[in-house]
């Protein structure tokens, strides 16, 4: 009940200052919150190491499935927008560079670009099982 | 041309909750919006409450949500702002009646952190001395109205209401850049503390709206690198 008040006012809260700064501290929480839950099923998959070969292997098959692939995907962009906005934050606090709030706000976006790019012509054949060029087919 | 004021009502002895009323309002050329709700109160309702006192945008008593954004009604024209104006109380402070909201939270937070000058030794027989360069460097706080339109946007006021604010953080930072001023190392600990430079996620909404121009964002980064050089002096070179 209380998480869903909670979700609602912060909600509100965005709706009432549809500022960049709003969107990116709201996507920067969104995306904390996803990498904890990647963090898990991520510490579940490895932490079956501990069983032997076997138990690994069969757990690896299970996140090797489309599914997982295009989760993958997301999961490169919401490490990277956590990572570019929490060190923009982190520089702009440094450096007092708050009055240029907005060209660090543009490199950062730029950079996120790049990222989403290059990492949506790698990771993408692969999620939809094309080869390019042999290196990321799955067999 | 006709306006529609879309302005939040609230009563608390009525019982209806709170809701929005509509008004239509003839709009004449460079009338504000705070010329607009007289209007309302003087020809449609009366029973409109809201504050305002100078009308030039100088004793900061009309701070509201209009369209999309906290700002002062007197220092917004009717004409910028379209056929349908939606009108706020302040956020994060509880309403007493229509757009009247209760200051006492956002003023306590001021009060915290002392906004007004300790001297640093008896006082001089005539007056302070100050240097140009000295004076120069307040020039970017002394502007504050205490409006509240930034303690209104920030969503961290929201989240947590001990929080000190911007307005308040601002103060500090003002009276720590004056060179009159001997309380510096009291106001960074309250600064440093549990609610304040801290808690600041650099959201930005405070420098964005301050009818003012001024940029509470900023102060709390300059006071986040003075608190740290205080404590680890190894730090001094952010301090600037």
């Amino acid at each position: 009940m209380n998480i869903l008040k909670l979700f609602k006012g912060t909600a509100e809260e965005v709706r009432l200052n549809p500022n960049i700064g709003t969107f990116s501290w709201f996507l920067h929480r969104i995306s904390g919150v996803l990498l904890l839950i990647y963090l898990f099923i991520h510490l579940w998959v490895l932490g079956s190491a501990q069983s032997g070969t076997a138990a690994f292997d069969a757990r690896l098959r299970m996140v090797q499935s489309p599914l997982f692939h295009f989760l993958e995907i997301g999961l490169v962009f919401v490490i990277f927008y956590h990572m570019i906005n929490g060190l923009s934050i982190t520089v702009m606090d440094f450096f007092n560079l708050s009055a240029r709030h907005k060209t660090l706000v543009t490199v950062s976006v730029t950079i996120f670009a790049v990222v989403a790019i290059i990492a949506l012509s790698i990771m993408l054949p692969r999620a939809l099982h094309i080869p390019s060029g042999g290196t990321h087919a799955i067999s | 041309m006709a306006v529609t004021f879309r302005v939040f009502r609230y009563d608390p002895d009525n019982g209806k909750g709170p809701h929005f009323q509509d008004y239509q309002v003839q709009n004449e050329k460079g009338m504000t919006v705070l010329e607009g709700i007289f209007w309302i109160m003087e020809n449609a309702d009366p029973t409109l409450a809201f504050r305002c006192a100078c009308r030039a945008a100088i004793c900061g008593s009309d701070a509201m949500h209009i369209n999309g954004k906290y700002r002062l009604a007197c220092k917004t024209q009717i004409d910028k702002l379209g056929s349908t104006i939606t009108i706020r109380p302040l956020a994060h402070l509880p309403v007493q009646k229509d757009l009247v909201v209760d200051m006492q939270p956002f003023f306590d937070n001021y009060k915290a952190i002392k906004p007004y000058l300790v001297p640093k030794e008896e006082p001089p027989e005539k007056e302070y001395l100050q240097s140009p360069e000295e004076r120069r460097k307040l020039d970017h706080h002394i502007d504050c109205i205490l409006c509240g339109a930034c303690y209104g946007s920030c969503p961290v006021a929201y989240g947590d209401p001990k929080y000190l604010g911007p307005h308040a953080i601002l103060k500090a930072l003002r009276f720590v850049d004056d060179s009159r001023d001997g309380a510096t190392k009291e106001r960074l600990a309250v600064v440093a503390s549990e609610f304040g430079v801290f808690r600041c996620h650099t959201i930005f909404n405070c420098k964005e709206v301050c009818p003012k121009d001024l940029n509470p964002t900023g102060a709390i980064t300059r006071l986040k690198n003075k608190v740290l050089a205080e404590k680890f002096p190894i730090l001094k070179f952010l301090v600037r």
